[in-house]
């Protein structure tokens, strides 16, 4: 024991246990966070992942011959060339030729108009489908086949389209199907998509079917009818996932038929740390930001209805490489709406939580949480430690410091909620102005506030920062079980906020050091609190991730930033910002816009007042701030007592 | 009662309306939602057995109505006045109104003789904590007739904290009428109804007898509304043989989901028993301070009774905030609030993840519940032990020097 308490006097000096060990909470914060980030890094090891295997045995990927080939190219060909007549007639024309094919091949067949709208903003178009009535079914299950007309990169789904009507054609010759077969021809992979699988559910269709067990999206832009690679994409919107069993069929397929198959645009056909690593990362960004802007993959329009659905990207060949032709692809399609068709219950068997490391690797839930939940944990300890020390001071008015911090922070909150309806009510070309208005007043907000907000004491600065950094912990926890990948990111882009950001103290300080060392805090805090700003974050992203600009010289003028912001940003920034507002508005991501706005933009208000609101003198601070003494029973301070001698045998 | 106490409960009144009129949805949202209401408690099943009572048919064949016949009465009585929708101007009255005068009943109580000798919060705080516990709001937007029957409860102990006994007596008959673990209060509400000075064993066998008949008076009303008595079987025989295993924040339904079905009157037995097995050695430990006892065992039939509700904490974090002189002697306040914080957040997300998105399943729900009967457990304990250290040190504080966290 005696060794033990030279060590504690050695580390701590004559600080009591409590006191010791709150010193160590933000440190022991810091070590959190740097770990959550660490576990991602280790994830891409050798022997740190599985390799995927068919958990459900019923789906038997591969096992039946496909007869997709021969005489059916003809019939590809033919739909080929009648979509390249369709090209340009207009929406609803186009919808009742399709229409017309669906009813000649033995479908039942509709079209469907949709349209969404906001002040001029106007979004519509018209969905072809039909249903092929299962003959060993009894129409409670379906599963769908689209093929969108434009594919993800806005281009006409040429191969891709005529591949699925003659598909849907051959697949009336069969009398094997146990499930209906939806054939869905939407105007777009997003809107449209997820309009048309809205109202599936929802309203009533001359056409219905039963539940969607599982889709197949195809996308396959251009004329050659030959690809070189095929990319599969997965993510759904608010990061859910389809089950692992679907991605792991059609990589099993593909296997048999010897297709090379990439996930994230990342060719790991040599897998190493390397391109694992990327792959994770990748998939990460794509699970947090899927639906965000653009059009969709397509796949992300069957997230959150209990469908599970992928798309098939394939990249046409260029310059004459020719590896795989489009009765390939087909048969492809076809062996994995066998596999489909096959099951006897809906997807359950295999993981709905999991990270993609390579086409045939994965990470599954418990192995990749511990890092989204250290880091959110990080947050929790560092308000905990703001807590203990705001509170390590005993005062009478300790309560309502409590309360009236409190309230100031709910009504950041509340003024946060306040910006959110105005931003989703403003039309969007307004947006682009809001947001550099915001940016405009970030480097000046901290003089503001410390203009409008009169002095408080230290610990209710303290307090402030407890609640918001306990709400940011209690979030991003929660966020990681719905969304592990927008929980990580969050994570990582506040983290400055919790560790470098120190509350302005009042201890005098007379020494040189003493001065400088705060200089270098409040400068600190200050770069972290400007470099967190949502809107900035977010312009610099777009600058960044969607222009790809480049950055301006590093040796900055005036001239450089003005040129450098004149070209990226009005119209096409704007555009950008209504892209994501209407991924809240037409396609329900909560997960990004109302999360910048009721958690991302408060955390950032709030740290801007903790960062500017000047001290207040506290009289007890210096008396009893250091705490008592261990194992003295404390007599000092006055109030505590006169609070105790009123309690002497209070009977009830 | 002063100004800012009804400032408080005028605030708390607009934003309950507010809510409900903003956002009509919301009524049904958390009115369907299982972590705050019940088949005990839905608004959606009653006004379903109210329409089943007002046709002629019996409120309780068919299995959808479980609760007490007194609310038929009550609501068939509102719908003299108007609409009886969760949203409309009637129900909201009652609703708000109910919620107030249980505020008003807990600022009552703290002002009460016995307790004003000791430290006390100011009563708009005591006010706020109920009115403004997101809980209690959510409770009483989803019109979870658990706000009345807590109101019943609350002004039963104000009434007995003025010594009106037989009002509080009629209080509690219709609490427990309502919910019938407030049975469990009786014990120490009678060390109450007997706490006057000269009082004696007869005058606590003449109140105890006088809730017996009242409670049986009231519940014949069922006979004499139905024709049968097969409205005590779907009530009270529901609640006690756990018939409905709809998941909710309680410890029961998974054990009931996962048992075979010749275990189950075994362990009904056994998890009714261990809700009640605290009762008499609390009553007894706790005699000095009955009101203490009462909210222990609101705090025991909270964590173990078959249907429970997240309200119900609300209203047992309310009863504690009576007791200001043993907080200090509370240890682990933080440790607690974060474990309940965390688990209530996380409830409805993992329920939505195994009910609506079907990629949970119910080992998440359930894994929640646990930690929310962890969170429960430390304030419990808690508690009780600040309060037997309160009663053992005669009001000096020995936990002075020792780390609180």
């Amino acid at each position: 024991m005696a060794i033990f308490h030279t060590l504690r006097r050695m580390l701590f000096g004559n600080r009591g246990t409590r006191e010791s060990l709150v010193s160590l909470l933000p440190g022991f914060s810091v070590v959190l966070t740097l770990a959550g980030l660490a576990w991602l890094f280790v994830l891409p090891m050798q022997d740190q992942s599985r390799r995927t295997y068919i958990s459900e045995n019923a789906l038997l990927p591969g096992q039946a011959h496909t007869y997709f080939h021969g005489s059916e190219e003809h019939i590809v060909r033919a739909f080929k060339a009648e979509i390249r007549l369709l090209k340009d007639t207009p929406d609803l024309e186009r919808a009742r030729t399709m229409q017309q094919w669906l009813s000649d091949i033995g479908y039942k067949s509709a079209t469907h108009n949709w349209s969404i709208s906001h002040y001029d903003d106007i979004k519509a178009g018209v969905n072809v489908y039909g249903v092929l009535h299962a003959p060993r079914g009894d129409t409670t299950e379906s599963m769908i086949l689209c093929a969108p007309w434009l594919t993800r990169n806005e281009v006409l789904n040429e191969s891709g389209v005529a591949i699925a009507i003659a598909l849907a054609r051959y697949f009336t010759r069969w009398s094997i199907w146990s499930k209906d077969i939806i054939l869905l021809i939407p105007s777009d992979p997003s809107f449209g998509l997820s309009k048309w699988v809205e109202d599936y559910h929802y309203t009533s269709m001359p056409v219905s079917s039963g539940s969607i067990q599982g889709g197949i999206v195809l996308d396959f832009p251009g004329e050659s009818g030959t690809f070189e690679k095929l990319e599969i994409f997965y993510s759904g919107l608010n990061g859910h996932l389809p089950n692992l069993d679907l991605i792991n069929t059609v990589m099993l397929i593909c296997g048999h038929m010897g297709i090379n198959v990439i996930v994230h645009n990342i060719d790991a056909s040599d897998e190493d740390y390397k391109s694992r690593a990327t792959t994770l990362v990748t998939g990460i960004a794509h699970q947090a930001l899927s639906g965000l802007y653009g059009p969709g993959a397509g796949s992300e329009a069957f997230s959150g209805w209990r469908i599970d659905a992928v798309t098939l990207a394939a990249t046409p060949s260029r310059n004459g490489y020719e590896p795989y032709d489009q009765m390939v692809y087909g048969r492809l399609v076809e062996a994995s709406m066998r596999s489909i068709n096959n099951l006897l219950e809906h997807f359950h068997q295999s993981f709905f939580f999991y990270l993609l490391l390579s086409p045939r690797r994965f990470v599954s839930i418990g192995t990749y949480l511990p890092s989204a939940m250290l880091i959110g944990a990080s947050f929790t300890i560092k308000g905990i430690y703001h807590w203990m020390t705001s509170s390590s001071t005993k005062t009478d008015g300790m309560f309502d410091q409590a309360i009236s911090a409190f309230w100031l922070f709910m009504s950041i909150v509340l003024f946060s909620v306040g910006m959110f309806s105005l931003s989703a009510w403003i039309p969007s070309s307004m947006l682009a102005s809001e947001a550099f208005v915001v940016m405009a007043v970030t480097p000046i907000l901290p003089i503001i506030i410390r203009l409008l907000i009169p002095p408080k004491p230290v610990s209710y600065i303290h307090k402030i920062q407890s609640y918001i950094l306990i709400s940011v912990g209690l979030f991003l926890t929660t966020l990681g079980t719905l969304n592990f990948s927008l929980s990580l990111m969050l994570g990582l882009m506040f983290a400055p906020l919790a560790h470098f950001l120190s509350p302005n103290t009042n201890t005098p300080t007379a020494t040189l050091i003493g001065h400088l060392q705060r200089v270098i805090r409040k400068t600190i805090s200050y770069i972290a609190v400007v470099a967190s700003c949502p809107w900035l974050d977010i312009y610099l992203y777009y600058l960044i991730a969607v222009k790809e600009s480049e950055f301006p010289h590093p040796l900055l003028s005036i001239q450089t930033v003005r040129d450098f912001i004149a070209t990226t940003s009005g119209d096409e920034f704007s555009k950008f910002l209504g892209g994501m507002m209407w991924s809240w508005r037409a396609l329900g991501v909560w997960s990004f816009v109302p999360v910048i706005f009721v958690v991302w933009f408060p955390f950032w208000l709030a740290s801007c007042v903790v960062l500017s609101v000047r001290p207040l003198a506290e009289v007890d601070q210096s008396t009893t701030g250091d705490g008592q003494k261990p194992g003295v029973e404390s007599s000092s301070s006055p109030t505590t007592d006169h609070k105790l001698n009123s309690k002497y045998f209070v009977q009830i | 009662m002063d100004s800012r106490t009804w400032a408080v409960i005028l605030a708390a009144a607009v934003l309950r309306l507010s809510l409900s009129w903003i956002f009509p949805s919301l009524n049904s949202i958390l009115g369907q939602h299982v972590a705050v209401t019940t088949s005990m408690t839905s608004f959606k099943q009653l006004k379903e057995g109210l329409h089943l009572y007002e046709i002629g048919i019996s409120p309780y064949h068919g299995g959808v109505y479980h609760q007490a016949p007194i609310f038929l009465l009550l609501f068939k009585l509102l719908g003299k006045f108007g609409s009886t929708a969760p949203n409309s101007l009637v129900v909201n009255g009652v609703y708000i109104f109910t919620d107030s005068l249980t505020s008003y009943f807990l600022c009552a109580i703290s002002k009460s003789p016995s307790l004003a000798k000791t430290d006390q919060l100011a009563s708009w705080v005591i006010a706020s904590i109920y009115l403004f516990n997101p809980l209690v709001i959510a409770t009483n937007v989803a019109r979870s007739t658990a706000v009345l029957s807590n109101a019943a409860m609350i002004g039963s102990i104000a009434y007995a904290c003025y010594n009106r006994n037989v009002l509080s007596v009629m209080f509690l008959v219709l609490a427990s009428h309502a919910n019938i673990y407030m049975v469990y209060l009786v014990p120490p509400f009678l060390l109450l109804w007997t706490s006057k000075r000269g009082s004696s064993m007869a005058s606590g066998a003449k109140y105890l007898l006088l809730y017996i008949t009242a409670s049986a008076g009231l519940a014949s009303i069922g006979y004499f509304m139905t024709g049968s008595v097969q409205y005590l079987s779907a009530t009270y025989g529901f609640l006690l043989f756990f018939e409905d295993l709809t998941p909710n924040m309680g410890l029961w339904w998974y054990f009931f989901m996962e048992m075979f079905d010749f275990f189950r009157p075994l362990f009904t037995y056994i998890f009714q028993l261990y809700s009640f097995i605290y009762v008499l050695p609390i009553t007894f430990r706790l005699h000095n301070y009955p009101l203490i006892a009462i909210t222990c065992i609101v705090g025991i039939t909270t964590l173990s009774k078959s249907y429970p509700e997240v309200g119900d904490l609300g209203v047992y974090i309310s009863l504690l905030s009576l007791f200001r002189f043993i907080f200090p002697n509370v240890r682990y306040t933080l440790v607690a609030v974060l474990v309940l914080l965390h688990s209530l957040v996380l409830a409805p997300s993992f329920y939505h993840l195994w009910i609506y998105l079907g990629s949970g399943n119910a080992n998440f729900f359930y894994a929640i519940t646990l930690v929310y009967t962890i969170g429960l457990t430390i304030i419990l304990t808690e508690t009780l032990r600040a309060t037997l250290l309160f009663e053992f040190t005669g009001g000096k504080d020995p936990s002075k020097a020792v780390a609180q966290i």
